[in-house]
């Protein structure tokens, strides 16, 4: 997007790297970041004139994309991704021990493991994912689709084995 | 009320699912083959009353029950588990889960009673406050469309500060009622944690039941609290 313009101005605009880039009459700008955007600035709205939601919503936004106080905020975005993936290298490292425990390549983990976890520790648990869900439900569909694959899958191997984990 | 159609819809199941579930214990001669007594089939009437009491209150029309006559309701189950706590040798309440949790049972049951009352008592005066608020330099329609995306009415801005205070404490209070009862309902349903020999499989299921029932009536209270104030 920057090598499309050649102007040093409008290229600093972009630099910035924040959605106040719509104030330059940058065409770009207007193109990456909205013309309704663009033209309520013109007309002399400013961020100071949103509503408390759509303030929050800003911010939201530029906590999420790690523009809303440099450094720290990207430190803070990258600890939970960091995070992840070692949470995923830890998971195939764990799949591939059992395996080679029982002489084959990699072994699935018994299902139905969040059942042993304690009801103190569940609740909790539960409630959190409800109100995350209720105010992004798309985020929740994955984990119900995978908790109701596992409580099918649980409860067809316990009817295999007789009620017997 | 509550403006946001979709929580209102949330809140409706929520209240109509327990308020089924109490009115079944009501009337069931026993539960987990433990028999019903009296005093069981009264609390349970009392949870009815509060279902339907929360689920009237979700919607406009629920505005035009008798706030009196509700206050009196409530308040006489609120008694009534109060006596329920101090007789509890004679009165069990809730046979199938009395066995499990004992006196703090009865004494949850009277103080989400009280908090019951305290919500319905406040109303007018909630109402008065969002108005006041709405009619003071919000009326903007990008006010109106943030009362429109929020949860509910939120008069809280416009209530003495001890009043906010106190509905959140009644609010704190019944989160952590919820989450400490559907850990009890995880527990019991999973056969897990502490529980007397003498009590059956089926006892702790429906044990399990009434819990999570109870759980989720509280929660929908507090979110009723939060959103109402």
């Amino acid at each position: 997007m920057l090598a499309l313009d050649g102007s040093g101005r409008r290229t600093c605009c972009l630099a910035r790297g924040r959605l106040d880039v719509a104030e330059s009459s940058c065409g770009v700008a207007q193109w990456a970041f909205g013309r309704s955007r663009y033209r309520q600035r013109r007309r002399g709205l400013g961020f100071s004139d949103f509503p408390l939601l759509a303030k929050l919503t800003r911010w939201g936004n530029d906590a999420h994309m790690g523009l809303l106080s440099g450094l720290a905020n990207q430190i803070v975005l990258a600890l939970p991704a960091v995070t992840l993936l070692c949470l995923l290298l830890w998971g195939y490292r764990m799949w591939w021990l059992r395996g080679r425990s029982s002489g084959g390549f990699g072994e699935l983990a018994a299902g139905d493991a969040w059942r042993q976890v304690p009801g103190k520790v569940l609740a909790p648990i539960i409630v959190v994912i409800v109100l995350a869900g209720y105010f992004a439900p798309l985020l929740e569909i994955s984990l119900v689709a995978f908790v109701l694959v596992d409580i099918a899958a649980g409860v067809r191997k316990r009817k295999l084995t007789g009620g017997k984990q | 009320m509550i403006e946001s159609a979709e929580l209102a819809w949330i809140l409706t199941i929520v209240f109509a699912v327990t308020g089924i579930v109490c009115a079944i214990r009501c009337v069931q001669p026993e539960v987990g083959g433990q028999p019903q007594y009296i005093a069981d089939r009264v609390s349970s009437g009392c949870h009815f009353l509060m279902s339907a009491g929360m689920l009237a209150m979700v919607w406009p029309w629920g505005m035009e029950i008798s706030l009196t006559a509700q206050i009196l309701v409530f308040s006489a189950a609120a008694l009534w588990f109060v006596a329920a706590l101090v007789m509890r040798s004679r009165v069990r309440s809730c046979a199938a889960h009395g066995v499990v949790m004992g006196r703090a049972h009865q004494l949850h049951h009277g103080l989400l009673m009280v908090a019951m009352v305290w919500m319905l008592a406040l109303m007018p005066m909630a109402m008065d406050a969002m108005m006041a608020h709405e009619s003071s330099g919000s009326g903007t329609s990008e006010h109106a469309g943030h009362h429109e995306m929020g949860s509910g009415m939120h008069a809280g801005s416009g209530l003495p500060w001890w009043i906010t205070g106190i509905n959140m404490i009644f609010v704190l209070y019944c989160v952590a009622l919820g989450v400490w009862w559907l850990s009890r309902a995880l527990d019991a349903m999973r056969d897990k944690g502490k529980t007397p020999t003498s009590v059956t499989v089926a006892a702790l299921r429906a044990s399990g039941v009434d819990t999570a029932c109870h759980s989720v009536m509280s929660m929908g209270m507090g979110v009723m609290l939060f959103v109402m104030y």
